[in-house]
């Protein structure tokens, strides 16, 4: 009786919970979306302004190339004397109209960084001028073999036909210089051109070391602010070619392998490098702070209804124990009294038989004689229900059939009330079809039967009519129907007649009653293989009983 | 036995000429010399030149020029300790010897790079002092951003008239960023056509001696190789005092020679061979500093009692006294003679001292190459008929500057004998940047007994 309001509390509480967590969950999920989302823009802001940073230096070093290899004499001292003294070249070359490299010519004596600049650039050879420079290079020099291959250098074709070449595209006018982008030793190299109006070709090989420590001079350090704990720890890098890193910074130290939480590729001439940008990977959630709103919501949901239920369990608890207490109460006093009623009876008896013996008793002797037999009765009933009831809760009950004829008992038991019948003016109709003998518990027929007739006598006497009709329907089932002519069952009663405690009304002036009769009625019938029901009348109320004809006696 | 005209004539003409300067103004001395005054007619032959600019004294701690330096110190993880204390300390010591005019920032890096003091002038020590004394170690070593940092601070006030400098301090191998000796090399070599030069301070036994050296001697820079942290003091004081003393900056060599004289290799500092020119940046000269290359050229046969022009030098500085570029030019003439004794009694000693430190420095590189290639007992043959070679030299001119030269060359080679190999390298990168830049001390490391100093671990060489 117990045990289902406790899983209904459960339930009540843990129902709420989980609904209140899984909404948190997607709430955060979806929050957690959202931060990420914005976090991983403004990362991406932060590259993107220091790629305009990295653009704009690229821009001024593109106009300062564009300034320096603004020449149109081509003398071998000044232009060794740039080269020699401008901290930004590696080597400068030019191309004439014809194709040919004469500056830094192979065929002249060549110092180191002009011998190590065509060394290098021999992966840009074009094979069809190799013959041509072949031919008019026989003469000289020495040590031709090498050089030979780097008098070919046609540049020309950086400009006529890009495709065999990595063409960096600038916006740039159409007579302005280029970027282009030559590979070798550590990494890329970036060459700056420009065909001047005489059409030469004057081109600036840039020192790497040189503009990658002047692009690192211009990116941010790592404040000592930043280092701090307490501001947001983030680390970025410029890498080449994917793995290459060439600069850091930032106090935030990533963890090997993991993947930038931003990215950007960085335009022309500096395609090879990527910026990257790295967070420790709780800030680009919520972070802990939602999982704790959550969490503590969550306790709190489930304090404030554990709360609740512990409240409705104690108020439904005082109840069931006070209904508890009071049928344990009814129960020990009914059977302290049922030794003194048995006594009342049984000497109530052996009065009536000496009273039959005088021969003229006083009417208003015996009619007394009656009443305290009746009433003994009635408190039997009372007493065996409140018993029955007791031992259904402690699952005692048994069923102890006996051959009987059903309504040999049905008879006997309309005989004990018909006193009580008379008197309240209750016209009893029998309509009885069980004579044949059944395997059936009479005590348990008998306390059914006496419990429905009770039951009419108390509730439904205004009716002034019961009809009880017995049948057998098949060669086991024995059914039993008791209608009256009452007010009936309330709407809402249909139901629920059947409970412990429960009546129709809770008026004072309606009849007294236990509230456990009907209730006895089904266990009993359920407890001999049958059910009661409520049955089908036009006025009043009319209740079926089916038991079962037992297996064995 | 010398005869002294001849000696008179091996120096050559001596010409000096100032233009604009003042005075009372001081100069650097121009000398060009060949190694013999004399040379042997009838036959092709190989003879050195020897170019020297030597600095004056400044008078007084006021005229000196004011430095601007960046102090860029490693606070890598291996730094931590002795190491880290030690280089604090001795920054805030060089602080404290500079003055109100002086430029200073300073510069830490670990993986990433931190612009701790801003260029600025020195007119707060104690907040600069601070700044310092809060530095903690961790980290890796991005080293080529330390200095493109380092440089951006030096270029803020980036002035002729001051003495630009970096001074980089390293214990570790460059694992951040461009790393190579070449790149920083060529990084080193842009800088000294901005005018900074790299002076780098290697520690202990696990920084990249090639690296660091190059870095150094490509930007005209000094380089130490300091064992113990215990030096670091000395060092940085040796090195300040280079840096405090510099009488001229911007210091450039044109040797021109004529046709038929062939230039075949400079010795000593790195120089560009265009043709019959040369052209060498000597960056700055230090008060007293001997500052020289020599020439190997290739001289075609002549009759017996002609003269021939080997030379034309010019040379131009900024007089850190003056504030006035000065220029120099000297030229050097030899003689041809077909009397053997003629021509030995010519020779110079002075300039054949240089050239036997030089050549012997050639050969402590190619012991360095045998190293290299794992080819131990070819190595220590050369250091030891370096060595013979030195001592030899040095009886012969009487010159302790050889001695001390073969003292260190012999300590290598017991090192190397010893299996002491990184200690040996990291002396001969030392001994070679030294004798190359013509610094005015000449140190080894390996001088102090092994014995004595803690015990290390000899790491096994990647």
């Amino acid at each position: 009786m117990t045990r289902s309001p406790k899983t209904l509390l459960i339930l009540l509480v843990t129902l709420p919970l989980l609904l209140l967590g899984w909404a948190g969950l997607q709430l955060l999920n979806l929050e957690d979306r959202q931060v990420e989302e914005n976090i991983r823009g403004l990362l991406t802001d932060r590259l993107t302004e220091t790629k305009r940073i990295l653009a704009a230096e690229m821009q001024s070093k593109a106009s300062e190339m564009e300034q320096l290899t603004s020449i149109d004499s081509y003398d071998v001292d000044s232009l060794r004397e740039i080269v020699r003294n401008d901290p930004r070249l590696f080597q400068l070359f030019v191309i004439d109209p014809n194709d040919f490299l004469v500056y830094p010519d192979p065929r002249s004596q060549l110092n180191k960084t002009e011998r190590e600049f065509l060394l290098n650039a021999s992966s840009l050879i074009n094979d069809r001028l190799l013959q041509k420079s072949a031919l008019e290079t026989q003469s000289d020099p020495p040590d031709a073999k090498q050089e030979e291959k780097t008098t070919s250098l046609n540049l020309l074709t950086l400009g006529a036909s890009p495709g065999k070449f990595v063409q960096a595209e600038e916006k740039q006018p159409p007579t302005a210089g280029r970027w282009f982008v030559w590979y070798w030793g550590p990494g890329f190299h970036l060459i700056y051109w420009q065909r001047r109006p005489n059409g030469y070709l004057v081109g600036a090989a840039l020192d790497r070391s040189k503009w990658i420590s002047d692009l690192i001079a211009e990116l941010p350090d790592t404040s000592a602010a930043e280092q701090s704990p307490k501001a947001a720890p983030s680390q970025s890098q410029i890498v080449e070619s994917g793995s290459k890193v060439i600069y850091k910074w930032g106090g935030f130290r990533p963890t090997k392998g993991t993947a930038p939480s931003a990215e950007l590729q960085l335009p022309a001439p500096l395609t090879a490098w990527e910026l990257q940008t790295f967070v420790p990977a709780g800030y680009l959630t919520s972070g802990k702070n939602g999982v704790y709103v959550l969490i503590s919501g969550l306790v709190l949901s489930t304090l404030a209804l554990s709360g609740l239920a512990f409240l409705i369990d104690r108020e439904y608890g005082r109840e069931a124990r006070q209904a508890e207490q009071r049928v344990s109460f009814v129960n020990q006093v009914s059977h302290e009294l049922r030794t003194p009623l048995t006594n009342i009876r049984m000497y109530a008896e052996l009065l009536e038989r000496d009273l039959e013996n005088v021969d003229t008793p006083s009417p208003d002797s015996v009619r007394r004689l009656n009443v305290i037999l009746n009433e003994s009765h009635r408190l039997s009933r009372l007493i065996g229900n409140v018993l029955t009831f007791a031992r259904q809760d402690k699952q005692s009950l048994r069923v102890c059939p006996r051959m009987i004829v059903p309504d040999d008992t049905v008879l006997e038991v309309v005989e004990r009330f018909r006193p009580v019948l008379d008197r309240m003016g209750i016209e009893t109709v029998l309509a009885l079809n069980a004579k044949q003998s059944m395997a059936i518990d009479p005590d348990l027929l008998e306390q059914i039967l006496e419990n429905l007739i009770s039951n009419v006598e108390k509730y439904a006497s205004n009716g002034q009519w019961m009809r009880i009709e017995t049948g057998v329907l098949d060669e086991r089932l024995f059914r039993l129907v008791v209608s009256d002519r009452g007010p009936g069952l309330p709407d809402n009663g249909a139901s629920r007649v059947f409970e412990p405690f429960w009546r129709g009304t809770d008026e004072i002036s309606q009849a007294a009653g236990t509230g456990i009769g009907l209730t006895i009625v089904r266990s009993l019938a359920r407890l001999h293989g049958g059910d009661a029901t409520i049955g089908n009348s036009d006025a009043g109320a009319s209740f079926i009983v089916e038991l079962r004809e037992a297996t064995e006696v | 036995m010398f005869n002294t005209t001849h000696v008179a004539l091996g120096w050559g003409m001596l010409v000096v000429l100032a233009t604009g300067s003042r005075l009372l103004a001081e100069q650097v001395e121009l000398d060009v010399a060949s190694a013999y005054g004399v040379l042997k007619s009838e036959t092709k032959q190989t003879t050195w030149l020897r170019v020297g600019l030597t600095g004056f004294e400044m008078e007084s701690d006021k005229e000196r020029a004011p430095v601007n330096v960046a102090i860029v110190l490693d606070k890598s993880g291996s730094m931590n300790g002795e190491k880290i204390e030690r280089a604090k300390a001795a920054a805030q010591d060089a602080i404290d010897r500079l003055g109100r005019n002086d430029i200073v920032s300073v510069i830490t890096y670990d993986t990433t790079v931190n612009v701790l003091v801003p260029a600025t002038k020195l007119t707060d020590k104690e907040s600069i002092k601070r700044a310092i004394s809060k530095i903690r170690s961790n980290g890796g070593t991005a080293l080529f951003a330390g200095v493109s940092k380092g440089a951006a601070e030096v270029r803020k006030f980036l002035s002729e008239e001051r003495v630009n400098r970096i001074i980089l301090l390293s214990d570790g191998l460059a694992n951040e960023g461009p790393s190579s000796p070449s790149e920083l090399g060529s990084l080193g070599g842009s800088l000294k056509k901005e005018g900074i030069s790299v002076s780098t301070l290697g520690l202990g036994l696990d920084y990249n001696e090639d690296l660091m050296a190059k870095l150094a001697s490509r930007s005209g820079g000094n380089h130490f190789f300091i064992e113990r942290a215990t030096e670091l003091a000395d060092v940085f004081n040796q090195e300040f005092q280079d840096v405090t003393s510099v009488v001229a900056q911007n210091v450039r060599l044109k040797v021109t020679m004529p046709e038929g004289i062939r230039p075949v290799r400079v010795l000593g500092n790195e120089s560009e061979i265009s043709g019959q020119t040369i052209f060498v940046d000597l960056v700055q000269i230090y008060s007293h500093q001997d500052k020289h290359i020599v020439i190997e050229v290739e001289v075609p046969q002549a009759e017996s009692g002609t003269r021939q022009r080997l030379a034309k030098v010019s040379a131009t500085y900024l007089n850190m006294q003056s504030h006035e570029t000065d220029k120099l030019s000297g030229a050097v003439a030899v003689e041809f003679s077909g009397d053997v004794e003629k021509v030995d009694a010519s020779i110079n000693r002075k300039v054949m001292e240089d050239v036997v430190a030089f050549v012997s420095n050639e050969q402590n590189k190619l012991a360095t190459d045998f190293l290299d290639a794992g080819d131990l007992v070819r190595c220590a043959e050369t250091l030891e008929q370096n060595n013979l070679y030195l001592k030899a030299n040095a009886d012969l001119f009487g010159s302790e500057r050889l001695i001390e030269l073969q003292n260190i060359n012999g300590f290598q080679l017991r090192a190397v004998q010893q299996r002491d190999l990184v200690r040996a390298r990291k002396d001969m990168r030392y001994l070679q940047n030294s004798i190359d830049l013509n610094s005015i001390d000449v140190n080894s490391q390996l001088q102090v007994p092994v014995d004595s100093a803690p015990a290390q671990p000899v790491p096994v060489k990647k």
